[in-house]
């Protein structure tokens, strides 16, 4: 039989239709529960130097951070400053929102999909809002903030979503 | 679609907690089954069912609008 044949045959159709492949769609890529804890105390651990990257001027920024922690000569934040805050914040942010709840069943996936679907919509509009609104070099700004914008959009309206399902509970019995 | 898992719980005396523990779910999925924001899947109206020993149509009913 050649391979074309072979491929197209019915028995061929129904073994990869009836494999483990289905199971493997079916299969929740959830992280465990554990990763949400991890996930929040790397973002309390980043948020701060996040603000303080916006809002100090940064020689009082450096002096700040340079006390803490200083590696040959040189201060952690010049040598790793950036990368501390992009991998930082993404690690935490997908441990937090791709980690199992507590109290994980199909209503908190449907949940999390319906907040993903939110996400995407907001961020897409942010995006073309930006590229309308703004110009030159401030749209650089624009892009190393859409770097980690989705995660942050979701983490947001994924634990209001949450916080207001799990308020049902507070019903009759 | 409507369902009569509150009319089925108080005959067989079941809280909405038992009734999570028993087929896997939180209880704010019974609450929002009850009250009709959630559709649960085919798996879960099964348990449910089999929990009450009834049928699946006995506890979920399609409407017009379905």
């Amino acid at each position: 039989m050649r391979i074309t044949e072979a491929l197209t045959a019915p028995e061929a159709i129904r073994f990869f239709c009836e494999t483990s492949n289905s199971n493997y769609l079916m299969k929740t890529l959830l992280l465990p529960h554990v990763f949400r804890t991890i996930g929040w105390t790397i973002l309390l651990i980043v948020f701060p130097y996040f603000v303080g990257c916006l809002f100090l001027d940064s020689e009082s920024f450096h002096t700040l951070f340079s006390r803490f922690i200083t590696i040959d000569g040189k201060t952690l934040l010049e040598r790793i400053s950036n990368n501390f805050l992009i991998i930082g914040w993404s690690a935490g942010s997908l441990f937090v929102t791709c980690g199992k709840v507590r109290e994980e069943d199909e209503m908190t996936v449907m949940i999390r999909l319906n907040s993903l679907l939110i996400s995407l919509y907001v961020y897409i509009t942010l995006i073309v809002a930006s590229a309308l609104l703004i110009y030159n070099f401030n749209f650089l700004l624009v892009m190393m903030v859409n770097l980690a914008l989705f995660p942050i959009i979701f983490l947001i309206v994924f634990e209001l979503r949450l916080h207001a399902y799990r308020k049902i509970s507070e019903d009759e019995e | 679609m409507k369902n009569r898992i509150k009319i089925a719980r108080a005959e067989a005396g079941v809280t909405q907690q038992q009734l999570a523990e028993a087929v896997g779910v939180s209880r704010q999925t019974i609450i929002s089954i009850e009250r009709g924001h959630f559709q649960p899947s085919t798996p879960l109206a099964l348990k449910m069912a089999r929990f009450f020993s009834t049928s699946v149509e006995s506890l979920f009913q399609l409407e017009e609008t379905d």
